[in-house]
């Protein structure tokens, strides 16, 4: 029996047998690090998943989740709190009828700054992914949108600290850090097709802008000058993935965590092994070799909304593939987030929110010997530091950097390094650099500023 | 006064390039990138124009101006006098000796009457080994393999007549025949019918001041007899392929070159003219549709590139002679599309690298049994030998590395964070890193299992490795130098090197280094110490003709026979006993280079990974920006490939059906599309590879005369390195992403719009 069989049955063996599980089968299945979570005589503590999910206990963490013998969090603390995250996000605080879940009602990130306008609206929009400036086409041909919410917490410290202004971005304190609680966070949607059936997604209606070219690269509306129309459109949209950035006691670097749904995207098993199950981004029978392609600058936008290569008309597909399945990482990693998600699951069946799952979290290693976040760090610099889901990427958010090292660990792009700009010089590396929030807002700011075109708008 | 003057030939290496004009420039004396010597601004690299001593050409001086040929890029070689009692290097002395010069020889005044030089070209290319990707490696004798040595290069040929196939020893559980190793491949080489029918031989020629000769069929060959101390004419058993008499003569390889003397009597080198003609592999019979099968081992090939050694012989007025110690060698190769761009790892620094650890060449700097510490799990790790208290030259020993990585934009597609990390880190001076943290970001040769860490696929160089590495690493030398100068160990100004041991470093620092697989001019074989002279097979010190020149098999022409082939199988790498003949340093190359070249764009840089990295962009650009688009647009928004003529695009699918990996193959002829046959493609660069286009800095660019309120003023665009003289006129390949890119991305179609103003012109002449 393989060790994914194995652990899988042994945690079924383990709900069956009594719950909450967590307690009850520490120490039993020890694939390899003691240290991780299975230490005998630690604590298993955390939420109890049948209860009203709590707000995460984030100032004191990991008091009251899992630690080890000397009460440091365990690799399953992490998990624990991603999920409870997760639902604590995800809880409807509006009504059963108009219902609005909590993350929804947070900030979006566009209200750093003090004078923004609609600070908590949230239009989709941001359909290009970082790193790879493609796009996900679903089924239909739509592209799949993004929302970015962050909290007061975040948003207080930026305005306190001025660091929606390039000034600010520029004279930083480079150590400083962003402080608990903070968080950021990104969600993906997908449109809704009339054939869709989308069972399982949470749906709702939603303002999009629309999808335009612009010099050859697709975009949304928004991101047009403001003389021009920012045409929005409503849609049926489902949400395909979370990402969740928190900042827990001990953990400045933030917590990095995302989830999805469960019927987005099958993962890597083997090369030989095609799975028969269609799934949302994943039509059955597609070779491996066909997933994850990536379609920077070729693409066109039809009339109707719909993304095609350049040249033809008929809309493109992504097939969608997981890389790694709960962003790899130590065995104990994968089997403690594979055992979580069939207990959470299990205890909320019949919520919507069953049909999702982590797929994986990474932070810094809590024994501070390895190192805190410094600034002018980045996995090329060191990488023993980082713990958890080390080659983390959402199938949905990430979909077409996840075998590229450069790019498939969060730390990877959020990190603390000096930016190099187009000007020849710098802007310092500080610890508030792993908010790419914060970098986007600084690059558009000195860009009003910056007239240099020259290698700077290279091979668009 | 000493009593014992050498004289020595410089380069070492000459490098001469190939093109399909009988008109040429010369090679460039400056190394690529290193900033200007006389205050014009230009960078060196840039080639010289014929006829004067370091006049550097402009775009216009690249091909002929009537019918668009492309000239060929000569060779030149110089005497230089040394003071016997120095061989230390760098001497920094050595003084050029010329014809009529009046010098003093052993403490006797003599005037320069003429230098007799002796040079013998050939090309051994389809009677060798497969280029291993095991590298040097392939060649080491093993226990039950002594012989050991890849497969070989027409293995077929001459089986129906019965002669002998090597014996495949293999690598077990190994299918592919490239990774096969054999245990008598070389014996097979040394057949007498293979010698003659695969083996280009154009034998020996010899000039004085005033004359030259042709390496052709046909001409009669002559040598500088050093007995009679005269140059005499040879019967020599010439070998060029054979070809139907009424073929016409320009589909013929009938030639590898010609020398000749400027007026100072350097010797001027010229190569081939970027010939390829195929034959029956069995038969070796000409013919004309052969296909090209693989990129680089093309059984059934000749291309028309050539090696051999120069030699020399001062007469003087007085009716003495003296013979420069030793020998240099000439290499004819590919043409140099980007000759301002220097490489990261260039030929010099694996040269130097090989030097500085197997010969006393500076103890000061390497001496493994001085400096014994190894510290493998430091991650700055330099390795045993280094001497942590030596302080190079920031100028001489590191700048060249910052400036190659500066100047990559201009022949790759290189994200913009990369290109801005480029521009922070050439801000920097010896005192000063700009970025103190830069080592981590620069993968170390001393890493001991570099493919299996993802941080070395975020490094720098971001480029591809050979010899079984995914990825290049700079040498350790270079690694060394770094480490010192950003641990604050370095000095400015402190190495001088002689004028002829400049000559030495900057031809072969325009060479394409680091990635031999098999590369442009020389391969792996320069990183085995017995190419050299002065090794003797454990330890290696440096001759009385200098360091770095070519272990030359001493050649009798004598006893050449009348119709055996004078060459033998030659030289055998990681091998002692083993000199150099004519051929032996071409023959590691691709057969022809055309299939090379037009491959090595970009790769994948492993089968586990789906990033694609470039090959050579240095040597070979992947993707520039054309001056006809900046006179056109006004700005550098966005790059072309350097290869985009009819047969370059790579579809995403053909008739319906896609095609996988399609980013994988764009920039150069297609091989992998199911409507295109891979020879097909190959063959098309054959034709067209006289039309790729010359990176050039803009203070070089005749072209900055057209008409255009757009071309921005030199003062803003002097440090732009821009493609002109391109025949592409219509770009047929695909748009330019930034990179590392996977291979499955998407292909578009690339920019259209503004005519090619340059382009258009060379299609109104033709």
């Amino acid at each position: 029996m393989n060790f994914r069989k194995r652990t899988r049955l042994l945690t079924w063996v383990c709900i069956l047998a009594l719950f909450p599980i967590m307690q009850s089968c520490s120490g039993s299945a020890e694939p390899d690090d003691a240290d991780d979570g299975y230490t005998s005589g630690g604590s298993n503590e955390g939420p109890n998943w049948n209860e009203p999910i709590t707000e995460p206990d984030y100032a004191n963490f990991p008091e009251g989740y899992s630690v080890d013998n000397r009460d440091s969090a365990t690799n399953q603390a992490f998990h624990q709190i991603s999920w409870q995250y997760f639902l604590w996000l995800t809880e409807n605080v509006g009504t059963e009828a108009a219902p609005e879940l909590r993350f929804e009602t947070l900030f979006n990130d566009a209200s750093i700054h003090p004078d923004a306008e609609a600070p908590k609206s949230h239009i989709l929009g941001g359909i290009v992914q970082a790193g790879s400036n493609s796009i996900l086409i679903d089924d239909n041909g739509r592209a799949v949108y993004t929302t970015m919410m962050i909290n007061d917490i975040y948003r207080d410290f930026v305005q306190k600290n001025n660091l929606y202004t390039a000034e600010g971005m520029e004279t930083v304190d480079p150590n400083l850090d962003f402080p608990k609680g903070s968080m950021s966070l990104k969600a993906a949607w997908k449109i809704v097709g009339e054939d869709d059936d989308m069972t399982g997604y949470y749906t709702k209606e939603a303002e999009l802008y629309t999808v335009v070219d612009v010099d050859g690269q697709l975009t949304t509306s928004d991101n047009l000058p403001a003389s021009e129309d920012h045409a929005k459109i409503t849609e049926t949209v489902a949400l395909v993935g979370l990402h969740i950035a928190v900042v827990v006691k001990g953990h400045p670097e933030f917590l990095w965590i995302t989830f999805e749904n469960n019927n987005n995207a099958p993962s890597y098993i083997d090369k030989t092994i095609t799975p028969d199950e269609d799934m949302t981004f994943f039509n059955k029978g597609t070779q491996f070799t066909q997933c994850n392609r990536s379609n920077a600058g070729a693409l066109q936008v039809n009339a109707d909304q719909t993304l095609s290569l350049i040249g033809s008309t008929k809309p493109l597909t992504t097939e969608a593939l997981r890389i790694h399945e709960f962003g790899g990482g130590k065995e104990s990693n994968v089997f403690n987030i594979d055992s979580i998600n069939t207990v959470v699951q299990t205890a909320q069946k019949g919520s919507i929110w069953s049909n999702y799952h982590e797929v994986g979290a990474v932070w810094f290693d809590s024994d501070e010997s390895m190192g805190m976040i410094h600034p002018d760090w980045s996995p090329t610099v060191t990488d023993t530091i980082i713990t958890g889901s080390l080659t983390l990427s959402s199938a949905v958010i990430e979909t077409f950097t996840q075998d590229d090292f450069d790019a498939n660990s969060c730390f990877a792009c959020h990190n603390t390094s000096q930016i190099d700009l187009s000007s020849g010089s710098s802007l310092q590396g500080s610890n508030v650099l792993t908010s790419h929030i914060l970098l986007q807002n600084y690059l558009d700011e000195i860009k009003a500023e910056d007239e240099i075109v020259v290698r700077t708008k290279r091979n668009k | 006064m000493s009593e014992n003057t050498l004289f020595r030939i410089h380069p070492t290496i000459g490098i001469a390039r190939v093109g399909n004009s009988k008109d040429y420039y010369l090679g460039p004396e400056t190394m690529a990138g290193m900033p200007s010597e006389n205050g014009d601004g230009i960078t060196g690299g840039l080639p010289i124009q014929k006829d004067t001593d370091s006049t550097t050409i402009l775009s216009k001086d690249l091909r002929e101006t009537d019918t668009g040929l492309l000239k060929r890029q000569a060779a030149r070689f110089k005497i230089f006098q040394y003071d016997g009692n120095d061989t230390s290097y760098p001497s920094g002395g050595g003084t050029e000796v010329k014809v009529k010069d009046v010098i003093t020889v052993n403490g006797e005044q003599k005037t320069v009457k003429n230098i007799l030089w002796s040079v013998h070209l050939a090309n051994k290319k389809a009677n060798t080994w497969i280029e291993p990707p095991q590298g040097l490696a392939a060649f080491t004798p093993t226990a039950e393999c002594p012989n050991q040595s890849p497969e070989i290069r027409n293995s077929s040929f001459g089986t129906l007549l019965g002669a002998p196939k090597p014996n495949k020893c293999g690598v077990p559980g190994e299918e592919d025949p490239v990774d096969k190793i054999c245990c008598d491949a070389t014996s097979v080489l040394g057949d007498t019918n293979r010698l003659k029918t695969l083996v280009i031989d154009a034998g020996p020629q010899a000039i004085g001041l005033g004359s030259s000769a042709e390496f052709t069929r046909g001409a009669t060959n002559t040598y500088y007899n050093p007995s009679t101390k005269k140059i005499e004419a040879v019967s020599y058993p010439q070998q060029f392929p054979s070809y139907p008499a009424e073929l016409d003569k320009d589909e013929k390889i009938d030639s590898l070159g010609s020398i000749e003397t400027d007026k100072e009597g350097r010797l001027i080198v010229l190569g081939g003219f970027g010939k390829a003609t195929g034959f029956d592999n069995i038969t070796g019979k000409y013919d004309p549709d052969r296909i090209l099968e693989e990129d680089v081992n093309n059984d059934g090939w000749f291309d028309d590139t050539a090696d051999g050694p120069v030699t020399a012989t001062l007469e003087f007025t007085d009716g003495t002679f003296a013979a420069a110690e030793g020998n240099s060698w000439v290499v004819t190769t590919d043409p140099s599309y980007a000759p301002q761009i220097r490489n990261v790892v260039s030929l010099w620094d694996d040269v130097y690298n090989t030097w500085i650890e197997n010969f006393s060449l500076e103890d000061n700097i390497y001496d493994p049994a001085k400096w014994t510490t190894d510290n493998p799990k430091d991650k700055f790790n330099v390795g045993i030998g280094y001497n942590p208290n030596y302080k190079p030259d920031f100028d001489n020993q590191v700048l060249p590395i910052l400036e190659a990585a500066d100047l990559q934009r201009w022949a790759v597609n290189l994200k913009t964070a990369g290109v801005n990390a480029h521009d922070v880190i050439s801000q920097s001076t010896v005192d000063n890193p700009t970025r103190t943290d830069l080592l981590d970001f620069i993968r170390n040769p001393n890493d001991t299992d570099p493919n299996n860490t993802p941080q070395n696929s975020t490094r720098m160089p971001l480029s591809l490795g050979d010899s079984e590495q995914n990825f290049l690493a700079i040498s350790r030398t270079q690694y060394f130098f770094m480490k010192q100068w950003i641990d604050g160990n370095a000095e400015s100004g402190t190495r001088t090197l002689g004028p002829g041991e400049l000559l030495d470093r900057n031809i072969l620092g325009n060479c394409l280094g680091g990635r031999f697989s098999p590369g442009i001019e020389m391969t792996f074989i320069v990183r085995d110490p017995n190419l050299y002279q002065g090794f003797n097979g454990t330890k290696g010190s440096i001759p009385a003709a200098g360091p770095f020149r070519i272990n030359m098999k001493t050649m009798d022409y004598t006893k050449v026979p009348l119709s055996d082939p004078f060459l033998t199988v030659g030289y055998v790498p990681a091998r002692s006993n083993s000199p150099v003949e004519p051929g032996d340093i071409c023959k590691f190359m691709s057969i022809p280079w055309h299939t090379d070249y037009n491959s090595c764009a970009t790769h994948a840089a492993s089968s586990e990974s789906n990033m694609t990295y470039w090959s050579w962009p240095a040597q070979r650009p992947v993707a520039v920006y054309t001056f006809d688009d900046l006179a056109c647009y006004g700005n550098l928004d966005f790059q072309r490939f350097s290869v985009r003529g009819n047969g370059t695009a790579s579809p995403n699918s053909v008739d319906g059906t896609e095609v996988l990996d399609p980013y994988a193959h764009v920039g150069r002829y297609q091989d992998n599309t199911p409507n295109q046959k891979p020879e097909q493609g190959r063959k098309e660069f054959l034709k067209d590879w006289d039309k790729v286009g010359f990176v050039i800095q803009a203070p070089a660019i005749n072209e900055i005369t057209v008409d255009s309120s757009k071309i921005p003023a030199m003062e803003v665009m002097k440090d732009y390195y821009l493609e002109v003289e391109s025949q592409f006129i219509d770009d047929e390949s695909n748009k330019v992403l930034e990179a590392p890119i996977p291979a499955s991305q998407y292909t578009a179609p690339p920019k259209g719009g503004c005519p090619h103003a340059a382009a258009a012109a060379a299609k109104d002449k033709s």
